[in-house]
């Protein structure tokens, strides 16, 4: 599984850095950083709750070949 | 349109209403809640808005930037008279939409990360054991607010913004006078007293760089060209002070009286210290301090379930009652530390108390440190402590949305 995390969008909530620790961090700035940008599936639960829980939706698993997104993001470009 | 016409609107749910449970929202939001994702109800000065208490709807609306938290915006809806004061229009960072909330925001985002929120815990859990000597030695009864819940919280947010703890029964009087006002004027009394206060501080921190503190570094980056002028610095402090002590503190207080009214759970925390963050979000969940978890207004229409919120209507998602969609959370109206057991713990982060997207709250990992610190040094330190009047006796906030105890007399 491949992994992004949009730094223009974190809002620094931290849920990331708690539901997979072994995948997600924050630097200095407060901001995302990706540890692990393809973490085996053993890891994707934690993995889909970072996503579920990034409020400012900047968690993207990658589902075949294509930035999937939170299947909820109704909007054309859904921050806000 | 949303047309403040008063008697199209009377056969609407008036909101807001009290509650009849501490930890439960109004039995009228229940009903509500019965009925469907999505409501309009009528605020105090007639106009209609739509009342959100399903969670999937609530986060789809919440993370839309179609919808503005522009508080200066002329159709931006008051929930309660005191929010139409000026001093509200706008409230730095969660009344902004980007860009500028977002150069705000990051200003502030190392002062709450994770990584310093975990630096300040033996700090702040030394304060707590402080506080908790002090009752000791004072014996019982004594009012929980004044002695533990709210010197917590205001001891921190002093310290981490640089405002003198000295000063604390100046502003958190004040912040009371803020928040519970019952009429926009004397919100701005209170308001502009806060203001002046800030203004005075600064000012100081301005003559002497160097200082401790998140205003002491932000001063020294003023720039009235740039993202930060004076003025957004004098309103992001009032946003963190006021942000930062109230709603803190009452979720320490309604957090114990949960506990005390739940000796299963209390129990269970107790026989298992590891279940202590999930306890607090689940406590965070249940009680729902707030009891909104945003505002907002529609810029665009937006079709949500088969309804058109149209551009201009306002929306206020319901914070209790999103956090108790079944379908998310099953029984929602129990009291469960366990709630997240066999899954990820931080599932339990899936309430609605903080908000969500991009306004989601600042100091969130900050105020569940200190639940943490709190509620476990307090039960630790007084393990036999008790309610010292029956739980119906306990003086409640009334006519608002932000919920919390006026005092809260204690024994052990």
């Amino acid at each position: 599984m491949k992994v992004t995390a949009d730094r223009s969008r974190c809002m620094a909530a931290g849920h990331c850095a708690i539901s997979a620790p072994d995948v997600f961090d924050h630097g200095e700035d407060g901001l995302v950083v990706v540890l692990d940008a393809e973490p085996g599936e053993e890891r994707r639960r934690e993995v889909e709750v970072a996503e579920d829980l990034c409020p400012s939706r900047a968690i993207a698993i990658l589902r075949s070949g294509a930035v999937g997104g939170p299947a909820e993001a109704g909007a054309p470009d859904t921050v806000g | 349109m949303n047309a403040p016409s008063t008697t199209a609107n009377e056969d609407l749910f008036a909101y807001p209403q009290d509650r009849a449970c501490p930890w439960q929202p109004s039995p009228g939001y229940q009903d509500l809640g019965r009925q469907g994702p999505l409501h309009r109800v009528r605020l105090w000065d007639g106009r209609w808005i739509w009342m959100v208490t399903g969670h999937s709807q609530a986060r789809r609306l919440l993370a839309d930037p179609r919808m503005s938290a522009d508080r200066s915006r002329d159709d931006f809806p008051s929930v309660l008279p005191r929010l139409d004061a000026p001093i509200f229009k706008p409230i730095a960072i969660i009344g902004f939409d980007p860009p500028v909330h977002d150069v705000h925001r990051r200003l502030l985002a190392p002062d709450f990360s994770l990584k310093q929120v975990r630096a300040m815990r033996p700090h702040v859990e030394d304060l707590a054991r402080r506080l908790v000597a002090d009752m000791l030695r004072e014996g019982p009864p004594v009012d929980l607010v004044e002695a533990y819940a709210l010197p917590i919280p205001s001891m921190v947010i002093s310290e981490l913004l640089g405002v003198p703890y000295d000063d604390h029964e100046f502003f958190e009087a004040k912040t009371v006078g803020l928040l519970q006002a019952k009429s926009a004027e004397d919100a701005e009394r209170a308001g502009r007293e806060l203001w002046d206060y800030l203004d005075g501080l600064i000012t100081r921190k301005e003559h002497e760089p160097g200082g401790a503190g998140v205003l002491s570094r932000l001063a020294s980056e003023v720039d009235e060209d740039g993202d930060l002028t004076r003025e957004d610095l004098l309103r992001i402090a009032l946003a963190l002070l006021i942000g930062g002590h109230d709603t803190t503190s009452q979720m320490i207080a309604l957090g114990v009286v949960t506990l005390l009214e739940h000796p299963d759970q209390l129990a269970a925390l107790r026989a298992d210290p590891g279940v202590l963050p999930a306890a607090v979000d689940e406590l965070l969940r249940l009680v729902s301090i707030t009891d909104v978890s945003g505002v907002r207004v529609a810029t665009e229409d937006i079709e949500i379930d088969g309804e058109v919120i149209r551009a201009g209507e306002g929306v206020l998602v319901s914070s209790s009652m999103t956090n108790r969609d079944s379908g998310v959370f099953p029984r929602p109206y129990e009291f469960d530390v366990h709630r997240t057991r066999g899954g990820n713990a931080a599932s339990g982060r899936q309430h609605l108390t903080f908000g969500f997207g991009i306004h989601q709250c600042l100091g969130q990992n900050l105020a569940r440190m200190e639940l943490e610190v709190a509620f476990s040094i307090l039960f630790e330190g007084i393990p036999d402590l008790r309610l010292g009047v029956p739980l119906e006796a306990l003086p409640t906030r009334s006519g608002g949305t932000m919920q919390g105890v006026h005092t809260m007399p204690i024994e052990w």
